[in-house]
């Protein structure tokens, strides 16, 4: 067989296959027959689009960052049903995926260089104000993104953009229209009004003691002790672990050398310069014109004046040459050695540095002051203590970690470790003391494998240290009983009914039936006035000459539309406020318009 | 094999073959090859084509982003020229809106109603379609010719853009006189736009400008 292959691959048919399988790579390339094979299940199919599960998880994962970026220190994943935040992931996606598929079938086209342009003009990818290539590929590469793909991602949106724009920007407002709006802005209606306040049934309603026995039991839920939690814990904690190491004088030494040195480093100077470019001279020349100065300086002649003078950086010379209160490492390495070399007051011999050549005044020297060691010896012990200890309470930690994961009591894994078994006090989900101020704690304690199972738990970092509990007592939640939530059901009670009695007068008012106190209004919609906003709006659905009752803050109002007064729209003069909301109003409309239209006209499956 | 032919017989069997088949063979395979090559250059010209369509509409865009009047003329230009220039793309379409917009603002209604007319006829775009409908009705409308408007717009509206046209049937009915269809075409247009998610207040007050004893109470029951 072998044999007759090989005399074959002579042949014609060999030739004739391997000549089709030349031009298929040709014209197709590998990926043709590599990427037959099928990949994962897409989470949702739109038009030709599939969203897969990880597109879905890096955009969680983006929505995360922007959460933590929203709350800052506020932030709690907990907060955060991961359920929820994976919905609207994939629902977002959906859309954007509509959006490209309805690109696409306009066939719309990014230009390659507005895409370059976008890219140079993003602050992210750009170093001092340039753009940095190398920046770009380091920016893409921290966010996953290949350039292909980054650049594919512009272009889509640039697509999405031109059909946005052509909606959004081509919209007509007819003066008819806006007339027409602007008569009804500028529409006054009169109408008059009476306030029924539900307070003053308040003392006259009674409350039987059925209905606040069936009122009890109806709202129950509402009148429930909130489920509590006391746990026993071992806590490694950090202090004794730092309080045990001895520190010696030597290490104090070693400290006490960081701590100048940190001072030093932070140590500001106030500068002057006087400044010769380099950009259209020889840097001998510059020298030349830099001894120069020097020369008049020596020779009595004020740093200002001389600077003001022939200083070539326009920004300082009319200063004295000042460059303001910077600490060490603000200016070039030559600059800053030159000036930490001198004396307050004193001037430099000229610098060279790319600028140019300068000379330089140390105008003010504002060191800190280095405490004796003997006045942060304190601090320092607690230093090194942190220091020493640092490894430690992370070792001790791991091994906490490990004994709690074989032992089964609290009790055996505080002998193993050589901890004490502790007790909180009660605490609920909300609010806890102790160590049950972490609401990783409390999250923790009412999980239903803690609660109910009574299961050790897993090691809590905590500030104070590391530790592992169990729960010793846990109540559900309870109903209060009715005497101890008595007074709550009669106050819910008078109120309703006292509403109720306002609601029942009030409609006899509109029939004509009682008398009440009238006020009377003259507005537009929109200004404000001392009829209850409800009313007012009221007034203004209603038609002329009608009356009706609504539901107010303090009880209920009836409202009595007395007349209209209307412009035509012909003679409307329509302002620029108003032009401009109907414009914003039109291409909001259209925008939605199109994508629903989008969404509509798109398969969608899930 | 069943058979027990050499491999020389076997070779002599297609060489037979191939002479009587090899040429149409070869035909196929260079047509084929032929066919990938011209699509592909086709596919090329079109990026070409739309890329310059592309270019020019940007700067159309920015220009129109700016709402400066000064730079109608330009706009007109740009508009008229992805007409001429890319009459096969979506972009010749984006150019007829912005003409018709152009014309509106400058109080040219007929040229408008024109430039629309055209859109709602031949657009690719069905949403494009849509929305030049509604504008039509309402430039119509704004010249006096409410008749027409009416006859403009579909009776039966496209969810997604039922909001606009509903409205520009209620503008055009209110021109007429015909107050209560004009609120039932606000209403449609409001039950539209809610179901979009949106709310339109201005819309809230046509309708009950237009509101009566009648309609309040019949609503109410």
């Amino acid at each position: 067989m072998l044999q007759t292959m090989r005399n074959n691959a002579q042949g014609i048919i060999a030739k004739i296959i391997v000549g089709f399988i030349i031009v298929v790579f040709a014209l197709w390339g590998v990926e043709s027959i590599v990427n037959l094979g099928g990949g994962e299940k897409p989470v949702a199919t739109v038009g030709d689009y599939e969203i897969s599960r990880v597109e879905v998880q890096q955009k969680v994962a983006e929505q995360k960052n922007q959460l933590r970026r929203q709350f800052g220190d506020q932030y709690d994943e907990g907060l955060f049903n991961e359920k929820f935040l994976e919905q609207s992931a994939v629902e977002q996606l959906i859309n954007e995926k509509v959006a490209q598929t309805q690109a696409d079938k306009l066939d719309l086209y990014a230009a390659k260089g507005i895409v370059d342009q976008m890219i140079v003009n993003t602050p992210s990818f750009q170093t001092a104000g340039e753009y940095d290539p190398e920046q770009f590929k380091l920016v893409l590469r921290m966010n996953g993104y290949s350039v292909a793909q980054y650049r594919a991602m512009l272009a889509d949106s640039v697509r999405q953009n031109q059909v946005r724009a052509a909606f959004m920007l081509s919209t007509i407002e007819t003066p008819f229209e806006m007339q027409l709006r602007q008569s009804l802005e500028n529409e006054q209606r009169t109408f008059s009004y009476a306030s029924v306040s539900a307070d003053q049934f308040k003392d006259s309603v009674e409350v039987l003691d059925d209905e606040i026995t069936a009122y009890y039991d109806e709202n129950i839920q509402r009148f429930m002790t909130p489920e509590r939690a006391r746990i026993r814990y071992v806590l490694l904690s950090r202090d004794s672990i730092e309080n045990a190491q001895e520190v010696t004088e030597e290490d104090l030494e070693v400290a006490y050398q960081d701590y100048v040195a940190d001072i030093e480093q932070n140590e500001q100077r106030e500068s002057a310069h006087i400044l010769f470019l380099t950009e259209d001279r020889s840097e001998s020349e510059a020298l030349e014109l830099a001894e120069a100065a020097r020369t008049r300086l020596d020779n009595g002649e004020s740093f200002a004046t001389v600077a003001a003078d022939v200083s070539e950086d326009g920004g300082s010379a009319d200063m004295g040459g000042s460059l303001g209160v910077n600490p060490r490492g603000a200016f070039d390495p030559a600059f800053d050695d030159a000036l930490y070399a001198l004396e307050e007051g004193e001037v430099s011999e000229p610098v060279v540095t790319e600028f140019g050549v300068h000379i330089i005044k140390a105008v003010s020297v504002q060191s800190a002051d280095v405490p004796a060691m003997a006045d942060v010896r304190g601090e320092l012990v607690d230093i090194v203590k942190a220091e020493k200890a640092g490894f430690l309470f992370a070792e001790r930690s791991q091994e906490l970690a490990n004994s709690a994961f074989s032992a089964e009591t609290i009790e055996e894994l505080a002998a193993s470790s050589g901890l004490e078994v502790q007790t909180s006090d009660y605490f609920t989900q909300t609010s806890g003391q102790g160590v049950a101020d972490s609401d990783q704690v409390r999250r923790a304690a009412f999980e239903d494998n803690m609660k109910l199972d009574r299961e050790l738990s897993d090691l809590v970092d905590l500030e104070a240290g590391s530790m592992v509990f169990v729960v010793d007592d846990y109540q559900d939640a309870q109903p209060k009983p009715l005497d101890e939530v008595r007074g709550q059901v009669v106050a819910a009670l008078t109120s309703q009914k006292a509403l109720e009695a306002a609601s029942e007068k009030a409609e006899a008012i509109l029939a004509g039936e009682a008398d009440a106190d009238w006020s009377e209004a003259t507005t537009t919609l929109r200004q404000s006035t001392d009829a209850p906003r409800v009313a007012q709006q009221k007034a203004f659905a209603l038609a002329e000459g009608e009356s009706d009752v609504v539901s107010s803050p303090a009880g209920y109002t009836v409202v009595k539309l007395t007349s209209v007064d209307r412009k035509s729209w012909e003679e409307m003069a329509v302002t620029d406020e108003l032009k401009t909301s109907v414009r914003n109003q039109s291409a909001r409309d259209d925008m939605v318009s199109y994508q629903a239209w989008s969404k509509a006209n798109t398969e969608i499956s899930q | 094999m069943t058979d027990l032919r050499t491999d020389e017989e076997q070779a002599e069997i297609i060489k037979k073959w191939w002479s009587e088949n090899g040429t149409s063979l070869v035909s196929t395979v260079a047509v084929a090859i032929a066919g990938v090559v011209g699509w592909n250059y086709w596919q090329d010209s079109k990026q070409a084509t739309g890329e310059a369509a592309s270019a020019v509409y940007t700067q159309l865009v920015e220009l129109a982003a700016q709402e400066n009047t000064d730079a109608t003329a330009d706009m007109q230009r740009l508009a008229e020229q992805l007409k001429t220039d890319f009459s096969d793309t979506a972009y010749s379409d984006f150019g007829s809106l912005f003409i018709a917009r152009i014309a509106a603002e400058n109080g040219d209604y007929e040229a408008a109603a024109a430039e629309l007319q055209a859109l709602v006829n031949d657009a690719d775009a069905e949403p494009v379609k849509l929305a030049a409908q509604a504008r039509l009705a309402a430039v119509l409308t704004q010249q006096g010719k409410a008749d027409e408007a009416l006859a403009a717009l579909p009776e039966k509206a496209d969810p997604a853009f039922a909001p606009q046209i509903e409205e520009a049937r209620g503008d055009a009915l209110f021109r007429k006189g015909e107050l209560a269809n004009a609120r039932d075409a606000y209403l449609r247009a409001m039950d539209a736009a809610q179901a979009l998610g949106q709310n339109n207040s201005i819309l809230q007050r046509k309708i009950d400008s237009l509101n009566t004893p009648d309609t309040t109470s019949s609503e109410d029951a």
